[in-house]
């Protein structure tokens, strides 16, 4: 599996607070991602069920722009999967579900490892 | 200033430059984090919009020193379609896209749109600041033979586009090349006839014709800007001239 955060996007937040830590930036950051993944992840666990190709499409693209924005590597890596799986056509209703599914588990992995660096 | 550690003083000094036009970035992007990292990168505040019809609604009121767009935005919407619009509307402000989309074919498609550059996600500040600076230095040269100032007026000679501390307004190719050589002339008087070898050349017209079109560049004017009038001197010519206030020096003739 290849790295689950973006050491250098921390770093990039980690500076950007340094600038006025008073301002408790990279918590701000914390806290836009956290709301905007679990609604994205929520509505793709519904996309997948329907399934809605359009939505899952556009969701997973935004996930993936998000976490790349907030060092979530492996997230992004992953909704980058789903984006790629759903223009080929060629998969099978299961295998998306699979893949949403991890995914959901991916974000709660990261979202802790945020934490704990930013 | 306080800037990130990681910048260098090339970095910091354009930072400076771009910060003392005492303006603000705007972003149209679907994610709620951009604005805030730009904000903090640039030190400007950042106004953001995250859909086209949200930002279409509020342009008369912006004026920004450089907008940041994303290519996908929510409910399938497309940044590079609102990109003319953009460089119409603020041909002083540089246009920076946005995306975590590698997509050769985007690249092409956003700079065909007018996009002065193109900036992959995740953002990296030093980019971000070496970009905008750059960018905003070329528009600055190229612009300083396409806009000419006058008063509070901006007119771009390239899009016909007259802006005031009112409003813009598009303007016909001759109305923008009467009042762009009465900007040139820089207040000073023009006689009819230089008017009408100027800007009509050989083309026969009557002195009807051209106080008509006097007539609707002064309309044009009276849109935009109060600051600004088309005066007419009896026996010599018209002339640009800034108005004056009863509680500021006087600076025009009258009629």
């Amino acid at each position: 599996m290849e790295p689950l955060i973006d050491s250098n996007v921390i770093q990039t937040i980690r500076e950007l607070n340094a600038i006025q830590p008073e301002d408790s930036f990279s918590h701000e950051l914390l806290n836009i991602f956290a709301k905007q993944s679990e609604s994205i992840v929520e509505n793709l666990i519904f996309a997948a069920s329907v399934p809605d190709m359009r939505q899952l499409r556009l969701l997973a693209h935004r996930l993936k722009g998000a976490a790349a924005n907030i060092g979530a590597k492996e997230l992004s890596r992953r909704a980058t999967a789903i984006e790629n799986l759903i223009s080929t056509s060629d998969f099978n209703a299961e295998e998306l579900a699979r893949a949403v599914h991890e995914l959901a588990e991916i974000r709660h992995i990261s979202m802790k490892s945020l934490r704990e660096l930013l | 200033m306080r800037v990130p550690n990681c910048m260098r003083n090339w970095e910091k000094d354009a930072l400076t430059v771009i910060q003392s036009e005492g303006r603000y970035s705007v972003t149209l992007d679907d994610d709620a984090i951009i604005p805030r990292i730009i904000q903090k990168v640039l030190s400007l505040e950042t106004r953001a919009f995250a859909s086209i019809s949200e930002f279409k609604k509020n342009f008369k009121k912006l004026n920004p020193t450089a907008v940041f767009v994303d290519i996908h935005l929510a409910n399938g919407e497309c940044g590079l379609d609102i990109i003319p619009d953009i460089k119409a509307r603020w041909p002083e402000a540089p246009v920076i896209v946005l995306t975590a989309d590698s997509n050769e074919f985007l690249v092409s498609q956003a700079l065909a749109n007018g996009a002065d550059d193109f900036i992959l996600k995740p953002i990296r500040p030093t980019e971000l600041v070496a970009r905008l600076a750059t960018r905003k230095n070329e528009i600055d040269l190229r612009n300083s033979h396409t806009l000419l100032r006058f008063g509070d007026l901006v007119l771009d000679r390239r899009n016909k586009m007259l802006s005031g501390s009112k409003g813009q307004r598009f303007q016909s190719p001759r109305e923008a090349e009467i009042l762009a050589y009465m900007i040139q002339e820089n207040g000073a008087v023009i006689q009819k006839a230089n008017l009408r070898q100027r800007i009509w050349g050989d083309i026969v017209v009557n002195d009807n014709a051209i106080d008509r079109k006097l007539y609707e560049v002064r309309a044009t004017l009276k849109d935009v800007s109060d600051r600004v009038e088309i005066l007419s001197i009896y026996g010599q010519g018209v002339a640009l001239r800034q108005r004056s206030f009863p509680h500021e020096p006087q600076n025009s003739e009258s009629h």
